[in-house]
């Protein structure tokens, strides 16, 4: 089947980046959120939770990406 | 017409452990895989015949399609417990889902103080709790592989890179905020091993849950004809997603067991 043909890892790279992305952006905005509240800093660590998560995940999916097109 | 709810319902309790209806199926297709194991014991034979050669040629097919994913007929073997198991066990209860009698079979419980006619069986992977328990020991399964065939050290180096950060701050300039840079997207790394239990859990679970909501729906409008391509469409759609979460474990099995070469 197609599978061997693709490479098997970058289709399990294709089902399960978008879970990753979401994941990591939750996590990021969910201890910015707590931190504020801890801290009183509304909204600034919030902001730098979203902005951290959607560079750090943007960023990893360029290095996987990049190891998953080498491999056969 | 009742809908099946997301939730298992509870058809009774042994003390106090909840029998659910999607527990009555997942018990039911484990009796039917345990019995056709003693079964084929007995009978076994030098020159197989009936049901010992259906069974060789299962395992042989999966077999052979496993080594396109490991490339290596030891590390198939290796694996074909944890695979196999988990392919046929989700094929069997994917396809007894689709027989008369589950879904339709029905017994009268009480659910928030009236009485209601519940489904006496459910699919078994129209429950949450099976697919995230399965998803669960696939992904610590491949983690505990990985760490028996490479180390323990080497194995934690993909996912918290004190390696790479001291490699590269050793280097100094640029290379210290590399080093930095590698060791978030380390973290990443943990994060997306969550994410493949969520996506696997899920995927499973949210194929076979629409397609018991969707065969009740068509049953309930015109019990003629109109449900039977729906029934075709389960069949094929849990045989798809058999193969999907037992060729995901397989590949997360196979790449944590594999060293990695250097990157960059």
């Amino acid at each position: 089947m197609a599978i061997s043909g693709l490479g098997s890892s970058a289709i399990s790279f294709a089902l399960e980046f978008g879970f990753t992305l979401a994941l990591t952006l939750f996590v990021f905005v969910w201890l910015g959120q707590n931190a504020d509240i801890k801290y009183g800093t509304e909204p600034w660590l919030t902001l730098l939770g979203i902005f951290l998560g959607l560079i750090l995940s943007g960023l990893w999916t360029y290095r996987k990406l990049k190891a998953v097109s080498r491999k056969p | 017409m009742h809908f099946p709810p997301l939730a298992a319902e509870i058809i009774f309790h042994i003390g106090n452990f909840p029998i659910t209806n999607s527990l009555i199926n997942a018990v039911l297709v484990s009796a039917l895989f345990i019995g056709f194991g003693f079964y084929l014991k007995k009978k076994i034979k030098a020159v197989p015949s009936g049901a010992q050669s259906l069974a060789e040629v299962a395992i042989e097919n999966v077999l052979e399609y496993m080594d396109r994913v490991t490339h290596d007929r030891k590390k198939s073997l290796k694996f074909l417990p944890i695979v196999g198991t988990l392919f046929f066990f989700i094929l069997i209860s994917n396809w007894i889902g689709v027989l008369p009698g589950i879904g339709s079979l029905t017994v009268v419980a009480e659910e928030g103080g009236r009485l209601i006619p519940i489904p006496l069986f459910r699919p078994a992977n129209a429950d949450l709790n099976l697919t995230i328990a399965m998803a669960v020991v696939a992904v610590i399964g491949a983690h505990i592989l990985g760490i028996v065939a490479i180390g323990f050290w080497k194995y934690s180096d993909r996912f918290i890179k004190l390696g790479t950060f001291w490699h590269s701050v050793r280097k100094g300039g640029v290379g210290i905020f590399v080093g930095i840079v590698e060791f978030f997207v380390g973290i990443i790394e943990i994060i997306s091993e969550v994410a493949k239990v969520v996506s696997l859990s899920l995927r499973l679970f949210g194929n076979i849950f629409a397609g018991e909501v969707l065969l009740t729906v068509m049953a309930g409008l015109i019990a003629v004809l109109v449900p039977l391509p729906f029934l075709f469409l389960e069949v094929l759609v849990g045989f798809i997603q058999a193969m999907v979460f037992s060729m995901l474990t397989l590949v997360y099995l196979t790449m944590s067991t594999t060293e990695l070469e250097a990157s960059h």
